[in-house]
């Protein structure tokens, strides 16, 4: 949690810098404020939505094993308590997230109009402006108009200003507001990315609340084991919090381009100039193959623990039962070296 | 231009000092221990009590280094900034060999399997033995100095990085991380595997000194011949010839020795460094130096209050990990199917197995 909050502030000074000095004979900002940076307003909010997605995520992933474990006619009681504790703990903690995700948007439209509208592909100013839920558009970086566009009325300007009719501005107008106060350049980020991934982070977010309602009203009326349906979902359902952790940061910081510290200092200018595409190309590959590799032994250990489940499996017929049990099946994974 | 470092900035090039010299000393008989893995057990249980004497405290070591770059990113931002985009690949590299090490010792047991252990321990080896010499080279580079001009931006490939003093440096790492280990093994294992690696220990350390002298010799003249360099690569040699000797008396001081060798080598790369973050190899003039790298004093300032609060909560943790696993293991440790913590309470007198249904650990 203390690291989270450090990684958040750090991250937190990139969206929204505070307690600085930009020092012109060295070109830099220099911290002059340790205090505000620490209670930034920005991480204030980052944080609980963070950790409360955290929650959120390991919740998931407990309700998907019990469902496992239950599809598979091996539910006992350490998955019905199991289940009784993660779906109410994911409830709370998804809908804490999308609170304080609701509280972050009004600060966003305070300190990043561009990253709002970019959000919504809102190209002009409005009062009571709607929340899009699909839209297409050309498949450009800045399309200028959206082939189909579905929405609900008003639902924007509650999300970002908390009022029925607020304002929320357009992109043409930031950008013209922008070029004003940075000077000539183009301060819209790419707008198929901002817009998509802020919808699969909020969809994500209201699939996993419908799904651990669901599953409390279901252990509620104690119809949990035959709901096979509930079962196959949950177990999809694992990746939903990963796939909004994602998203959401992808949203956060490419909604925040062409800035790397928004208004201080460029994508463009932060680069190494010694660090060329061929560097890049090489680390990247790099990357994803290593991590891919870790992605499928780890993916598969696990799934290997959670077959295993929490009981020993009953010995198999027939077999005389050991007179030593050992204490688990394998005693170097409790610890792992 | 070419300031003298404040108080404060001096005191915080001493402090990144400490911590790399805390990593290299800590983490050094890890990266010794992980290459010895297969050349010195010769059966799982043996294997399984060297990756043992390291498993609880490795990655508390490795903290060291963390700690070393983030002060480094935090203290002096253009140094950081100069090195990390300078060594760009290097760092990859050295990165790509310290993860795939760290998950050695967390896949290593999971599967019961001896084609699969047999692969980690050879993962293990393998990533030891590349960070092991990539800290070398790098280091090498650092004090020698790279090719930049007078915006700090490193123009260096990463063959560029390999010339013969740098790989010179790297071998002085490896070999002198091999013999660390081995020393670190004398004190902490028993019997057979003990006697082992005081074997090993025996047979390294001349090469370790040998090489650790010509390298010191060739950074003395590489510096040239700067007086306080001279005399600390004395002190470093000595030390270094020293352990061999150590060794006959008792594996205790060998090992102490071992450490104080490890200690002055980076000492005096670090003394050649100063006052400078990053020397030029194409321009002394455009030398990167602490002042020039070093963040405001009021940064500084903050730092210090910082480190004086957590760092001996962290080193009172750290040294009460090496207290809790201070017992020496051997192979009768781990024939039986106990858990290390079994182990623990069993030689700490606790009586009983650990956990329901674990064997006793048997004594000789």
């Amino acid at each position: 949690m203390i690291s989270a909050y450090f990684i958040l502030a750090a991250n937190s000074w990139m969206q929204h810098p505070v307690g600085y000095v930009v020092n012109h004979a060295t070109h830099r900002a220099e911290l002059k404020d340790i205090f505000s940076v620490l209670t930034n307003s920005t991480v204030l909010l980052a944080f609980p939505h963070t950790i409360f997605g955290a929650f959120a995520t390991a919740s998931m992933l407990v309700i998907g094993i019990c469902a496992f474990q239950l599809l598979r006619k091996r539910g006992g009681d350490v998955v019905s308590r199991s289940l009784r504790l993660a779906l109410p703990i994911g409830t709370v903690a998804v809908i804490l997230t999308m609170v304080f995700g609701h509280f972050q948007g009004i600060l966003m439209e305070q300190q990043q109009p561009m990253k709002m509208a970019a959000a919504e592909v809102l190209y002009h100013t409005k009062k009571g402006a709607s929340f899009s839920i699909f839209a297409t558009g050309d498949f450009t970086r800045f399309p200028g108009h959206l082939s189909s566009d579905l929405r609900i009325p008003h639902a924007l300007s509650i999300l970002a200003t908390a009022t029925w009719n607020g304002t929320v501005d357009g992109i043409d107008q930031i950008q013209a507001a922008e070029v004003k106060k940075y000077g000539p350049g183009n301060y819209t980020p790419i707008l198929g990315v901002t817009y998509w991934t802020f919808r699969l982070m909020i969809g994500a977010g209201t699939l996993m609340l419908l799904l651990t309602l669901a599953g409390m009203v279901l252990v509620r009326r104690k119809k949990m084991d035959g709901a096979r349906w509930f079962q196959r979902l949950a177990i999809i359902a694992i990746f939903l919090p990963i796939l909004a952790n994602w998203t959401g940061w992808i949203f956060t910081e490419m909604g925040r381009q062409p800035w790397v510290v928004y208004g201080l200092l460029r994508t463009s200018n932060a680069r190494s100039p010694n660090v060329g595409l061929g560097d890049l190309i090489i680390t990247l590959t790099g990357y994803i193959v290593l991590y891919g590799i870790l992605i499928a032994i780890g993916g598969w250990l696990m799934f290997r623990e959670i077959k295993h489940g929490p009981e020993p499996p009953p010995p198999p017929p027939g077999e005389a039962v050991p007179d030593e049990l050992p204490l688990a099946p394998n005693p170097d994974l409790v610890l792992s070296y | 231009m070419h300031t003298d470092p404040d108080f404060l900035q001096t005191l915080w090039f001493i402090l990144i000092g400490v911590l790399l010299v805390g990593f290299f000393i800590l983490e050094g008989f890890d990266f010794g221990v992980g290459m010895l893995v297969r050349g010195l057990g010769r059966d799982k249980a043996e294997r399984r009590a060297l990756i043992h004497t390291i498993g609880p405290v490795w990655d508390g070591n490795e903290v060291w280094l963390l700690t070393a770059g983030g002060a480094t990113f935090a203290a002096f931002s253009g140094w950081y900034a100069t090195t990390f985009s300078g060594f760009y690949l290097a760092l990859f590299l050295v990165l790509a060999a310290l993860i795939v090490r760290g998950v050695s010792f967390e896949f290593w047991g999971k599967v019961q399997s001896n084609r699969w252990s047999s692969a980690w321990e050879w993962a293990l080896c393998i990533s030891s033995g590349v960070a092991a010499l990539l800290f070398g080279v790098a280091w090498a580079n650092f004090v020698h100095g790279v090719p930049m001009g007078p915006n700090h931006v490193i123009h260096a490939s990463l063959l560029d990085l390999l010339h013969p003093y740098a790989l010179l440096g790297g071998l002085v790492t490896v070999s002198l991380f091999l013999s660390h280990g081995a020393y670190f093994l004398t004190l902490r294992t028993k019997g057979e595997l003990a006697q082992r690696a005081a074997l090993v220990a025996h047979r390294v350390a001349p090469v370790a000194a040998v090489l650790t002298v010509g390298f010191l010799v060739w950074t003395a003249a590489d510096q040239s011949w700067d007086a306080v360099v001279v005399v600390l690569a004395i002190l470093a040699a000595a030390a270094a010839v020293l352990i061999p000797v150590a060794l006959d008396r008792s594996p205790t001081r060998a090992f102490a020795g071992s450490c104080v060798a490890i200690a002055l080598l980076f000492v005096v790369l670090l003394a050649a460094l100063f006052p400078n973050a990053v020397p030029s190899s194409t321009n002394h003039a455009y030398d990167l130096t602490l002042v020039a790298a070093s963040s405001t004093s009021y940064t500084l300032t903050v730092m210090t209050v910082v480190a004086v609060i957590f760092v001996p909560i962290v080193l009172a943790y750290q040294a009460w990990t090496y207290w809790v696993f201070r017992h020496r293991l051997g192979r009768d440790d781990f024939e039986g199917p106990a858990t290390p913590i079994a182990v623990i309470e069993h030689k700490l007198g606790n009586g009983g197995p650990a956990t329901t249904g674990a064997q006793p650990p048997t004594v000789v």
